[in-house]
């Protein structure tokens, strides 16, 4: 009961953060050239979207990279820890050829955890950049 | 030129090359594409015939089904194969991405990031996943709409809808690029016409891309620079070519 809610809140906060980025792009409030607009909205995908899959944290790399900076730099360092902890974890044979056992599966589990919270965070912050640098502007002034 | 081209793409061939050798196992999304591949092979060319097997739009089920046919007549193997169209997009990136630094809209050193970035290398190469054909698809058409070719940007972006469904998402925000009204007020510094050329820019150039100047870089087109609503100015592209007559 709780993770179908979960995940139906998680997709109605998305795709309204997402409308409320085109509406301020439209209405000007928001300066960001089309680059910077595509990639708010696939970060705002990563940071509001409850579920998380593996492709989904490509999205942002070759737009990011458009302007490289500390942000896409964090960024790439914790979803790289976090695929290397998933794959290890719950895709074996992806990277190695037989799956991990014992305290190796365990380590594997806590990079895969702390890798998918650090891309959440790393997400949410790389958006808020943007968002900053974008600059509202005060209605009326 | 040629050099800063070959220099980035070579390396994200041979690390991917290497990895997808590496990685050459039939499991995860691999052995998901593989049941589609003898589906289309096998049994009919309609993926959508079958619940649950395929949720893509179509093209890339040719590509499962290509990979699957040439494995069996002893061409490589499936997994190695089906990886193919991925790294192939990914050295687009790369080659698109100094396109871009060239042009002054990305950094000089983003092909490289890309060619060597983990993330890239990880889900392409290691685990075959195809996004990156309609992320090369989608930043052809952000690039196109940056040079002001409109219908360019949406061809581009209408491939890569119908190769995947999420870059719909900057569908409206690439139809609205270079439309939106001007703000009643700047939210920052106004820029000089000159500080918009690319070589104007340089890491002490005040601006909103403050993560960009803390890397030593400062694109050459930020955000406002271009007027908001009117026509644009021409490409340099279109300049050279109306100077050639």
């Amino acid at each position: 009961m709780f993770w179908p809610a979960a995940a139906l809140a998680s997709k109605v906060l998305f795709v309204g953060a997402w409308m409320t980025l085109v509406v301020a792009v439209r209405a000007g409030r928001l300066r960001l050239d089309a680059a910077r607009a595509s990639l708010a909205t696939v970060l705002a995908f990563l940071a509001l979207y409850g579920l998380q899959s593996a492709q989904y944290l490509l999205w942002p790399v070759p737009l990011g990279l458009l302007r490289p900076g500390r942000a896409s730099a964090a960024y790439a360092a914790a979803a790289t820890a976090g695929l290397v902890g998933f794959y290890l974890f719950l895709a074996p044979g992806v990277l190695v050829p037989a799956p991990l056992d014992g305290r190796a599966l365990a380590w594997a589990g806590r990079l895969w955890v702390c890798g998918a919270a650090a891309s959440l965070a790393a997400s949410a912050a790389w958006l808020l950049g943007i968002l900053g640098d974008g600059a509202f502007v005060k209605a009326g002034s | 030129m040629r050099r800063a081209l070959l220099g980035p793409v070579l390396v994200a061939l041979v690390l991917r090359l290497v990895v997808v050798l590496a990685t050459d196992r039939v499991v995860a999304d691999v052995a998901r594409y593989e049941r589609v591949a003898r589906h289309l092979l096998d049994v009919s060319w309609n993926p959508y015939e079958t619940r649950r097997l395929y949720p893509y739009p179509p093209p890339w089920a040719a590509a499962e089904a290509a990979a699957g046919w040439l494995a069996r007549r002893g061409v490589g193997s499936f997994a190695a194969n089906v990886k193919l169209p991925v790294l192939a997009a990914d050295l687009l990136l790369v080659a698109l991405l100094a396109a871009a630094a060239r042009a002054g809209r990305a950094a000089p050193f983003a092909p490289w990031l890309y060619a060597v970035h983990p993330v890239s290398v990880l889900v392409g190469a290691a685990h075959g996943q195809f996004d990156a054909i309609p992320l090369v698809l989608l930043l052809l058409a952000v690039e196109e709409s940056a040079r002001g070719r409109r219908d360019a940007s949406a061809l581009a972006l209408s491939a890569a809808i119908a190769t995947k469904s999420f870059p719909v998402l900057a569908l409206p925000l690439l139809a609205l690029d270079g439309k939106a009204p001007c703000p009643s007020r700047s939210p920052t510094p106004a820029r000089s016409p000159a500080s918009s050329s690319p070589t104007a820019a340089s890491p002490t150039s005040a601006g909103p891309a403050s993560a960009a100047a803390s890397s030593g870089w400062q694109p050459a087109r930020c955000p406002g620079a271009r007027p908001c609503s009117g026509p644009r100015p021409p490409s340099p592209r279109r300049s050279s070519s109306s100077a050639r007559g």
